[in-house]
């Protein structure tokens, strides 16, 4: 199984933390104050579109609102696929990172 | 409260938004921009959110437009299979139709090439605008021509005279034999010529320089090729030439070979031995004279200015001197040269119409068999529709499977082209790619036909069959849309096949002409006998003495004078005759030669009655002998002893000759009138078995030199190579005719067999019910030939006057023809008809004998 991309990653553990609120503007609106910088719709939906192929999340038709002028939101969910993939990244974020703590980098 | 300052998000980048994603949660995307816009709206107002807007569609079109690209290429996995499935499913009519366009593509590659490489010779000199050759125009008694040979004073007296000319370079060619040490090499073209040559024309040298090259008597410039074939690897520079007399030259510099379109094709330079009295010299027309003009000059002014040259000088025979841009000698034949592979702008413009054509047809073909083939597939288009492609998919779809068609076609017929580059090089003599911008220009003109043609064929199927209500194209083929389909294409197919009638009677009709003259009696014999011109008075007033040292020679038959060499060119003519009975008041225009008494020896020509002239009878320098023309032109009866005068001289006539042609077979015989004269040329007929010439020219030289003071080398050719010349054109027509006949033939069957089995296919049903219900095999065959055969004689009715037209226009250029037969004409549609019928018999035959049961099945 391959790794990752970091914005893979990024994507994953957004979609993980906003549960219920896990749509289009959220996620990119999240994903921009992570990474400090403009996340654009064009990355996202095409990360998007990898991850849903790559059957890491799953999509889900919403309701639709009076702003979105009668369009849908459609969420996104994480599958035991993505979990597992979630949890594998990590223990290789672990691995890497062990032994150097937050001060290591002060010297 | 906010709803109220709050706009809408920008239209044009939400168009632009919508139209570039091609995701199936395309307006969910848009809702979220949406929600997002409406956000920042109401925080921070409406322009930070157009601001952002627009910001948001910018950043992300890049990436979204790459996914769409790459989605679409999975889409065009999917037509690639399907269309490669059709194609093998449909093997011979996709094959037939590649090749067929393949074929077209290929004729007319081969053809705009040739034409870019006719078009474009003598390019290549740097002073290309510059270049002018020296053309005379003489006056022949009532006749007058313009030739490109020209005495060696103009080109002096022009500049001197006209400041506008920067320098001049005349030519004089001459057949030498050569040898080297052991090794002899009989006829090479030697140019004798000025040193400012290379002023004039651009020749690259490979060693040697250019100053020096022609400053020495007795030096020669050879080119590459020379060099090698005379000393191999040798260094050539410094080498000794022996002639077969004593003369030598040394090589004093080795040319790059000249270009293949150049009109003048050199292989040695030799500089002419330039005195005072070569430079006054206007009598000897026999130099090509080449002028370089200043820039800018005006050249119509500076034509009548020179004119003043000939006012002057008075030169026997020149009217006036013209100036013939140097690029268009090879393809107007506005001047007479003696120069061997001529054009004709006349050919490219047949050959090119030929070439269109050609295209023309496999185009033609192309589009009706696809059309035919993608009714076939109004089912599919039906499913399509159904299971949600929309109109655009269907259409880039069949669009796209057409140009991957034509694409096939384009990569087969560089592949053809390839593989028949020598029968080519054969054919045309030269290379297939001479100019790189011209090439460049074909190659794409012709990459956008092919391309053209795909899109054209594939309309149909992409627009017409998209059209249709899944619905209806799933239940069976619309029955009004097969109608509406073949009228179109009937009317393809008769144009077709009326084009390749047309080609067909063309071609026939060159054939017939050609064989006509290759077989056609001159009247003489014109082989084996060399011609001398340009005599000088020298020669003329030691006639006798010439002629019996050309007799003494044990390899020379006969000796004669004639003033125009038999078969080139009619001679001098007159109305000033007259005779015992000859009605008052009318006037007959004859021609009059000339002649001695070797005359008729020499041509081997015969009497009708009476004797020729002879040395036992004094009286014959006042005597005349007619052609046969002549008596019955002239009308007169038993005209033997008759008397006669011409000119101012009278006598009788003496006898009369069996007509002879002394112009091409383009004229008709003219009445001619015979007497013993002085002309300025001799001709001689040698041996037959005579095989090296070497030594009688060489011996014919020595003669020239002992008698000739003038320094001008002597001027043969034979006789029979002018003659062959005269029409070696028309071979050349005749041969590509034929060839471009036979492939459009070859397209058209070949398109109307794939029609043919599409045809018969749709009919498999009627045949079917037709068997049941009681007709026999031969009366189905019959009936669907019926169909073909009407359209066949259709197109015979189409091309039948077109034909008729241009072949007579054609023929108009020659006094003796064949007639335009009927024969022709019904030869070429009814060998058409056959061919047709050939054709498609495989196919119609097969259908005839299917098993009811199963036809009425299918479907």
């Amino acid at each position: 199984m391959k790794e990752l991309t970091k914005t893979e990653e990024i994507l994953l553990l957004a979609i993980w933390r906003l549960k219920d609120e896990a749509y289009g503007v959220k996620i990119r609106q999240h994903v921009s104050n992570v990474i400090k910088k403009e996340f654009t719709y064009g990355n996202l939906y095409s990360a998007l579109d990898q991850l849903v192929k790559k059957r890491y999340v799953s999509k889900t038709p919403g309701e639709t609102t009076e702003e979105r002028r009668g369009r849908r939101k459609i969420y996104y969910t994480l599958s035991p696929d993505g979990l597992q993939a979630l949890k594998t990244s990590r223990e290789m974020h672990e691995t890497m990172w062990s032994g150097i703590s937050k001060y290591a980098f002060d010297r | 409260m906010k709803k109220k300052n709050i706009k809408n998000p920008p239209r044009p980048a939400e168009w632009l938004l919508r139209h570039f994603i091609k995701y199936e949660d395309n307006s969910s995307i848009l809702g979220d921009f949406d929600e997002e816009f409406f956000e920042i709206a109401e925080s921070c107002g409406n322009i930070r959110a157009n601001f952002w807007y627009w910001r948001q569609v910018f950043k992300s079109l890049p990436v979204i437009f790459l996914d769409t690209v790459l989605w679409s290429l999975d889409m065009f996995r999917n037509y690639f299979k399907v269309a490669a499935r059709n194609l093998i499913r449909n093997k011979v009519y996709s094959f037939i139709n590649i090749f067929c366009l393949a074929v077209g593509i290929t004729c007319t590659l081969f053809i705009l090439f040739w034409a870019a490489h006719e078009l474009s010779f003598d390019n290549y000199h740097k002073n290309k605008d510059k270049l002018y050759r020296v053309a005379a125009k003489i006056q022949y008694a009532d006749k007058s021509s313009t030739e490109a040979r020209t005495p060696p004073a103009a080109a002096p007296a022009m500049k001197q005279n006209f400041p506008e000319v920067a320098a001049y370079a005349r030519l004089i060619p001459e057949n030498t034999l050569l040898k080297y040490r052991d090794k002899v090499f009989p006829r090479n073209l030697i140019f004798y010529t000025d040193p400012s040559v290379f002023d004039l024309f651009t020749y690259e040298f490979v060693s040697g320089t250019q100053e020096n090259a022609l400053s020495a008597p007795n030096s020669i410039v050879i080119s590459e090729r020379i060099a090698s074939r005379f000393f191999g690897n040798e260094e050539a520079v410094g080498k000794i030439l022996n002639t077969a007399g004593n003369d030598r030259f040394t090589v004093s510099a080795v040319i790059k070979n000249v270009p293949e379109n150049s009109h003048l094709k050199v292989n040695f330079l030799s500089p002419l031995p330039v005195n005072e009295r070569l430079n006054g010299n206007w009598r000897f027309r026999s130099f090509y004279t080449y002028v370089l003009l200043q820039k800018g000059t005006d050249v119509n002014s500076l034509n009548t200015k020179i004119q003043s040259i000939i006012e002057e000088n008075s030169p026997k025979g020149i009217t006036s001197i013209s100036l013939q841009p140097v690029q268009r000698i090879h393809l107007y034949r506005e001047v007479n040269d003696s120069l061997a592979g001529h054009g004709d702008i006349k050919y490219i413009y047949i050959l090119s119409t030929s070439a269109f054509l050609i295209l023309l047809i496999a185009c033609i073909n192309f589009i009706n068999l696809s059309t035919a083939q993608s009714i076939n597939r109004t089912r599919e288009v039906g499913l399509r529709k159904v299971i949600g492609a929309k109109r655009s998919d269907i259409i880039r779809q069949h669009l796209g499977e057409s140009l991957v068609f034509s694409l096939f076609a384009l990569i087969l017929s560089f592949l053809f082209v390839f593989l028949l580059k020598p029968v080519y090089i054969n054919l045309s003599g030269s290379e297939l790619i001479i100019n790189r911008s011209s090439s460049i220009t074909i190659i794409t003109s012709v990459i956008s036909i092919a391309i053209f043609t795909g899109i054209l064929s594939g309309s149909f199927p992409a627009f017409y069959l998209s059209s249709f209500q899944p619905v209806k194209s799933l239940k069976g083929k619309s029955s009004s849309f097969t109608r509406h389909g073949s009228k179109l294409r009937k009317v393809l197919v008769i144009t077709q096949f009326a084009f390749a009638i047309g080609l067909l009677v063309c071609s026939l009709a060159v054939y017939s002409q050609l064989s006509y003259i290759q077989e056609k009696d001159l009247g003489f014999n014109e082989k084996n006998l060399i011609t001398i011109s340009d005599l000088g008075r020298h020669l003329l007033r030691n006639y006798d003495a010439v002629k019996n040292e050309l007799l003494q020679h044990p390899d020379i038959v006969n000796v004669t004078r004639g003033t125009m060499p038999l078969g080139l060119w009619g001679g001098r003519r007159t109305t000033n005759v007259d005779w015992d009975g000859k009605t008052p008041d009318t006037e007959t225009l004859v021609y009059n030669q000339p002649v001695d008494t070797g005359f008729l020896d020499t041509y081997e020509l015969q009497m009708a009655e009476g004797r020729f002239f002879s040395a036992d009878f004094t009286a014959d320098t006042s005597n005349f002998i007619l052609n046969e023309s002549a008596v019955s032109v002239l009308g007169i009866n038993s005209p033997v002893g008759k008397r006669f005068s011409m000119n101012g001289r009278s006598g009788k006539i003496i006898g009369v000759v069996k007509d002879f042609f002394h112009s091409s077979l383009r004229e008709e015989i003219e009445p001619d009138v015979l007497y013993i004269g002085r002309s300025y040329g001799i001709v001689v007929r040698y041996r037959i078995g005579l095989g090296n010439t070497d030594s009688l020219i060489s011996f014919l030289k020595k003669l020239w030199g002992k008698y000739n003071t003038s320094g001008s080398p002597l001027n043969y050719s034979y006789l029979e190579d002018r003659l062959d010349n005269l029409y070696k054109d028309e071979h050349r027509m005749g041969t590509i005719f034929n060839y471009t006949t036979i492939l459009a033939l070859i397209i058209s069957c070949l398109g109307l067999f794939g029609l043919a089995s599409f045809m018969t296919k749709q009919r498999t049903k009627e045949i079917g019910i037709r068997k049941t219900l009681g007709s026999s095999i031969p009366g189905i065959i019959l009936l669907l030939s019926k169909d073909i055969t009407r359209l066949v004689l259709l197109a015979n009715i189409f091309a039948w006057p077109a034909s008729w037209y241009f072949m007579n226009r054609w023929l108009r250029n020659f006094a003796y023809k064949t007639d335009l037969d009927h024969a022709v004409f019904l030869f070429a549609g009814i060998s058409t008809l056959i061919i047709a019928v050939i054709t498609i018999s495989y196919q119609v035959i097969k259908a005839a004998r299917i098993n009811p049961a199963d036809s009425i099945r299918y479907e």
